[in-house]
């Protein structure tokens, strides 16, 4: 990797689906931790 | 981790996917050039593993010191994170080397020392599930997880490098350094730090998440 050629014109779809994927698995975080945090706070609360 | 530090990392993990395509350059010198993209990835989820691995002995190391069974849930955790990430690179690892070597499974030193991590921490899981005592289980786990602070460079810096290996020279070199454009080395660098935040955000919930399982197993009194 020393050298490097031109961009070769990256398939848009291919980004698309990574970006897709990576907010899928961050809102799915985010759910978890406000879901954990409601949890921690009302302990008796049914998962 | 805070709802806004949460954000930035998507952020920041968007910019790293989109800089991966449109602002590295192709690397040449690769049978698919366009593979080569993998690395900003692939590597990334290899570092992050032998950071949860270190991390693990830390907290086992903690553990020992104070019998906080904080800290032996933490090293389990970061054991559990370490081998999914150790997993996704070896899967993400055998896809590349099936466009670039022909094969998904070389007996390369790197994947093969990266197949040695993972059951060796594996063997970890194992050993937590066959003692039944708490305390018991904590100490014998926290001391192996201290072999790791020996096992885990070993098998991830040295023997890789002390031996020829089919992987890019720039990442897995003799003289230990990244040898690669600035462009390239900026996503790399920029991914490796975004997969350190994540790995660190789903530790502290699995953590909690562990806790809470813990707390609703034990009879209230």
């Amino acid at each position: 990797m020393g050298g490097v050629e031109k961009i070769i014109d990256p398939n848009p779809w291919i980004v698309a689906i990574n970006l897709i994927i990576w907010s899928g698995i961050f809102l799915y975080l985010l759910r978890l931790g406000s879901k954990l945090r409601r949890l921690e706070k009302y302990p008796e609360e049914k998962s | 981790m805070k709802t806004f530090s949460a954000w930035l990392l998507w952020l920041w993990m968007c910019l790293v996917i989109v800089g991966a395509f449109f602002y590295a350059p192709i690397a040449v010198g690769f049978r698919s050039p366009g593979s080569s993209r993998i690395l900003f990835f692939h590597v990334p989820m290899a570092w992050t593993s032998f950071l949860a691995f270190i991390a693990a002995a830390v907290w086992s190391v903690k553990y020992l010191l104070r019998r906080n069974p904080r800290d032996d849930r933490a090293a389990d955790v970061a054991i559990q994170l370490g081998l999914l990430f150790g997993v996704l690179a070896t899967v993400t690892g055998a896809l590349w080397a099936n466009i670039e070597w022909g094969q998904y499974w070389n007996w390369d030193p790197r994947q093969t020392s990266l197949l040695a991590s993972i059951l060796f921490y594996a063997a970890y899981l194992g050993l937590r599930q066959s003692v039944e005592e708490p305390e018991k289980r904590a100490r014998l786990a926290a001391a192996y997880a201290l072999l790791g602070l020996v096992v885990t460079p070993f098998l991830f810096w040295v023997v890789p490098r002390i031996t020829t290996s089919l992987h890019p020279d720039p990442v897995v070199n003799q003289s230990g350094k990244v040898d690669m454009d600035a462009p390239n080395l900026q996503v790399l660098l920029a991914s490796g730090l975004g997969f350190a935040a994540l790995f660190f955000w789903i530790h502290n919930l699995q953590c909690r998440l562990q806790a809470l399982s813990e707390r609703r197993a034990t009879p209230k009194e």
